[in-house]
């Protein structure tokens, strides 16, 4: 026997069991009917077919708490495996009788109803619109109220699921008043309740600034920083990542994130974990000190450079590399402070070694070599700009030899450095197109030394003074 | 014939030739300074046809009937020397120094400085010479014009000539009887002999009408030809004189003109160079001052260093503050856990060793925990001691509570009542006494005021109860008669019976045999009357206070 042709004998089997005169035996047949649909999209694809919802949405409404719950756990391993089958759920009319479940006096089976609309909600805008628009966010609100922690948990994940799709989908929750107590929460004593509301917070400021400011008006600021000590990675993940969804938005909303010292919180929290969970945090740094250079200044003094340059080099992959290049090239782009603050720690050469990397990601590469071009058009601290003369390849040479060409022509002293470490010497090998930008600011450079400089450190001059040797005529 | 006419006959002859284009000779003298001597005469005569000319030979005539004689001579005077000297320049000089200044007629100073005085420009500039000159100015002017024109006033009209009719007659007639350069014209022949006759000297050797006629014979040719050439050179000189005056007077007007205009050209541009010098300046001043207050704001507002400063050294003050605070967090987070699990792991060990109670050692019997070979017993055996031993009916529950799927409210087949615990007392104690009902309390607590009838009315009520009774009652009355108690005005007047009492139906005995209404069915309620009388406040709180003490029983 093939597996469909099981799956069409157990459906078979079970569907007459849901309408048992017992009930232990409905719930239970309920119960197996939401394990076979829970365990992949094919057996939920079996339920769907085997037209068992309509039967468990028509007793969601009659039966008792424990059928509901079940029923309810049936709808929501059937939804939550992929679009077409939340709506088929939708299209059953099952919303409806979910949300009459939320106004159920069993906290389990609220929770039941709220999961299962969670679920449907998660999948795209349209199926959340749908979940909207049957009236759940009002009652998935009063169910964050409720005392039950599991229950609050899933109502505020539901309530995440619902407005991460789009900012109208995000204001409704809004204006159902789910800020106000998802922010009284955040200092929940319980991980996986904060875990849910702080992405439920970042779900919704991260559309607009209105709504990021609705957020920030909620007084979470100071609070919201201890969740970045918390012992629970996932607590810090999306605290970080709240703090970059209300961030991102303008430099007001940056300045005040700034100003309550989120920075150095978020700093700390960064180094004090690992992988993924660094990952909102290095991003809301880069977002804050692309707004301005005062920000950026701010992201320097708060020792964030080094702590990116950490990441930088500690992480193994690569979008969190990516991300850490970005930073840096945000920071580093404002003036030749703010790119010095980055050369000093020596994070330059290891951005040319992502960038010439043949392993590293697309992705990388590109986000390596802007942050690189940012910080070099900016920099003007030669000791660190003179390795990449060695090492980088044209393309990123030219922004190199553009920095020395500008510094050079005032600075005595970067002019007798430069001579002696060699490079005059690495800059007159360069071959360069006649006429290029890169040409022009070679012969910059060496309109800043005599001639006979140039000369000697050229590359054929050792054989250019033998020939005169040879060509010499002794006068006896 | 006068010589006069002669004169003017000539000259209007030479007019009427013209086609008369008066602004256009006019414009041509005006343009060229020089006259070439080629040019036709016909050009250089119209000259004369000019306004001017009119207006000084009607000077002339005016001139001429004020003082006919000296004008005569003076023209006589010009003829002669005209005819006496035929090189003679005929120029007329006006003596500046002899006042009033006369007529001089040199032949031999033609060098000098000399205004022709045939000119008509001449008689004006003469003129306008001789004007202030004081009174006899105008005489001047009279001998002046007069000894240029002269004889006008021996015509028979007098002022004829300035009339234009007089005019056009006088050239009609003037060609039938002179036509031009015939010899023996009476027009010539009169000057001539006046002169001959005016000075006698000069043919003093010819006596008699025979050597007269026979000189006029011999000279009339050479004559005739002179006088041409004077009257052509004296013409052209003329014209040429007065082209050079034109010429003069044209330059200036036009110096005067040009330099008006330039000047006034000059101070437009000085405004012009003027206020942009001023604009220039200004705008360098408003660069000035805008460059300072745009240093000074952007210093101040937007790029200031030392602000920039101070709020960066805050940040990282406030990042330690943070920092530090955030630390302090995580440590007390840390040590509630530690303490927590500490504590649950303590009560693990204790429910451990009240379950394992049993292995306590008695005063016999050591227990595992109490090894003899030790130096001091197991702590888990102090636990023990501690400890008190489980009871079985705890586990009696236990082993209920475990069994909650058969409490499923249509299960009949095995439905108990669940052997939950019941619920925990309530901490809070229940009020003693009993109480009324909370709406009723709410009710009284949050009443409104209802204050007495005393309070309620106002302290002048009786005052305004009269005044209304006193209105109401003039208001009702039926007549105005006002009452007149004894007087003798009623006496005739007839007793109106009441109302009551004049039925037909016979009289009422109310009031008679009865005070008191004795038919109750026809009360129209079954209710006793009440007075009015003064409240009391004990029973207006009547059933609105808690206490029963007011209520009628």
């Amino acid at each position: 026997m093939s597996q469909r042709q099981v799956l069409q004998g157990v459906m078979s089997l079970l569907r007459p069991l849901l309408l048992d005169v017992v009930p232990t035996i409905q719930q239970t047949a309920a119960l197996a009917l939401g394990r076979l649909a829970n365990y992949n999209d094919d057996l939920a694809e079996a339920v769907v077919k085997g037209d068992i919802l309509p039967q468990l949405v028509y007793s969601l409404a009659e039966q008792n708490r424990f059928y509901k719950k079940a029923a309810a756990f049936v709808l929501r391993a059937v939804g939550k495996h992929s679009p077409q089958l939340a709506q088929a759920i939708v299209d059953c009319g099952a919303l409806d009788t979910l949300v009459i479940c939320l106004e159920d006096f069993d906290p389990g089976v609220k929770e039941a109803a709220a999961w299962a609309l969670g679920y449907i909600a998660r999948h795209n805008s349209e199926l959340s619109q749908a979940v909207v628009d049957a009236g759940a966010v009002p009652l998935l609100v009063l169910c964050i109220l409720e005392p039950e922690i599991a229950l609050k948990r899933i109502a505020a994940s539901a309530l995440s699921d619902i407005s991460k799709h789009s900012p109208e989908l995000a204001q409704t929750v809004v204006d159902a008043g789910a800020i106000a107590h998802l922010a009284q929460m955040i200092l929940n004593p319980d991980a996986k309740l904060k875990r849910q509301v702080l992405s439920a917070l970042s779900q919704i400021a991260k559309h607009s600034v209105d709504l990021a400011e609705m957020v920030v008006e909620a007084e979470i600021f100071p609070v919201v920083l201890t969740c970045l000590k918390d012992s629970d990675e996932y607590v810090k993940k999306n605290a970080a990542t709240l703090i970059r969804e209300i961030a991102k938005h303008t430099p007001e909303l940056s300045q005040l994130i700034v100003n309550a010292g989120g920075i150095a919180a978020v700093i700390d929290c960064i180094g004090n974990c690992k992988g993924n969970v660094r990952l909102p945090g290095i991003m809301m740094l880069g977002y804050v000190a692309a707004h301005s250079e005062n920000l950026a200044m701010a992201v320097i003094i708060s020792k964030g450079v080094p702590q990116l340059s950490i990441c930088l080099s500690e992480e193994q992959e690569d979008h969190i590399k990516a991300a850490a290049a970005w930073a840096l090239g945000q920071i580093g782009r404002h003036t030749p402070e703010h790119a010095r603050a980055i050369a000093v720690i020596n994070v330059l050469p290891v951005l040319l070694s992502l960038y010439m990397e043949t392993e590293s990601s697309e992705d990388l590469q590109v986000k390596a070599k802007k942050a690189l071009k940012n910080i070099l058009q900016k920099c003007t601290y030669l000791p660190a700009l003179e390795p990449l003369l060695h090492d980088a390849p044209p393309n990123i040479l030219k922004y190199v030899i553009g920095q020395f060409s500008k510094v050079l022509p005032h600075d005595s002293k970067a002019r007798r450095l430069f001579v002696t470490s060699g490079g005059l010497k690495k800059v007159q090998e360069i071959k360069a197109e006649p006429g290029s930008l890169l040409q022009e600011y070679i012969n910059t450079i060496n309109n800043c030394y005599p001639e006979e400089i140039v000369r000697y450190y050229s590359p054929g001059y050792s054989e250019a003074l033998l020939e005169r040797v040879e060509n010499y005529q002794p006068v006896l | 014939m006068n010589p006069t006419h002669d004169i003017t006959d000539i000259t209007f002859q030479n007019t009427s030739q013209l086609p008369q284009p008066h602004t256009e000779t006019h414009k041509e003298t005006a343009g060229s300074t020089v006259l070439p001597q080629s040019r036709p005469p016909k050009i250089l005569l119209s000259l004369f046809c000019s306004p001017p000319l009119h207006i000084f030979f009607f000077l002339i005539q005016r001139i001429s009937s004020k003082a006919p004689k000296s004008i005569d001579l003076a023209y006589c005077s010009l003829i002669h020397t005209v005819g006496k000297a035929p090189q003679a320049t005929g120029q007329v000089r006006l003596d500046p120094l002899s006042f009033p200044p006369s007529l001089h007629l040199e032949s031999d100073e033609r060098n000098k400085l000399a205004v022709p005085l045939c000119s008509p420009a001449a008689g004006w500039a003469g003129l306008g010479r001789a004007r202030p000159g004081g009174p006899t100015g105008d005489t001047d002017v009279v001998s002046e014009a007069g000894a240029l024109a002269g004889g006008s006033c021996h015509s028979p009209g007098g002022s004829g000539l300035q009339h234009p009719r007089a005019r056009a007659r006088f050239e009609r007639a003037a060609p039938d009887n002179c036509p031009r350069g015939r010899p023996g014209c009476k027009a010539w022949d009169a000057p001539r002999r006046r002169a001959a006759g005016a000075a006698p000297g000069r043919y003093h050797w010819l006596a008699g009408q025979e050597t007269e006629r026979r000189f006029v014979g011999q000279y009339r040719k050479t004559e005739h030809a002179a006088a041409v050439k004077i009257q052509s050179w004296f013409r052209g000189c003329r014209v040429r004189a007065y082209i050079r005056y034109l010429n003069k007077m044209m330059i200036v007007i036009q110096k005067w003109w040009r330099g008006y205009q330039g000047r006034k050209h000059f101070r437009k541009m000085l405004k012009t160079a003027y206020f942009i010098m001023k604009m220039n300046f200004y705008n360098e001043m408003a660069v000035r001052i805008q460059k300072r207050w745009r240093g000074y704001y952007i210093r101040k507002y937007i790029h200031n260093y030392y602000k920039l400063k101070k709020y960066l050294e805050a940040v990282s003050l406030n990042n330690e503050i943070v920092r530090k605070e955030l630390e302090q967090f995580a440590e007390t987070k840390e040590k509630e856990k530690e303490k927590k699990d500490l504590e649950r792991k303590e009560k693990k060990k204790d429910h451990q060793a009240r379950k394992m109670h049993y292995l306590l050692s008695t005063e016999q019997i050591p227990g595992v925990f109490n090894s003899p070979f030790r130096p001091s017993p197991d702590p888990m055996e102090l636990r023990l001691q501690k400890a008190k031993p489980l009871s079985h009916r705890h586990q009696q529950i236990k082993e209920n509570l475990t069994k909650e799927t058969s409490d499923f409210p249509t299960c009949t087949s095995s439905w108990t009542f669940p052997m939950v615990q019941p619920l925990p007392p309530i901490a809070r104690q229940k009020p003693q006494g009993p109480f009324r009902d909370t709406a009723e309390v709410l009710l009284q607590r949050y009443k409104p005021l209802e204050p007495t009838l005393r309070a309620a009315t106002s302290i002048n009520s009786l005052e305004k109860a009269r005044e209304e009774m006193k209105r109401e009652e003039w208001r009702n009355r039926i007549h105005d008669n006002e009452f007149l108690p004894f007087s003798s005005c009623q006496k005739n007047q007839k007793y109106d019976p009441l109302i009551q009492s004049s039925s037909k139906y016979g009289q009422i005995t109310y009031g008679t045999k009865h005070f008191r209404e004795e038919h109750h069915e026809k009360w129209v309620a079954n209710k006793d009357f009440e007075t009015v009388l003064p409240p009391i406040e004990l029973f207006d709180r009547c059933g609105k206070t808690y206490s029963r003490a007011g209520q009628i029983v």
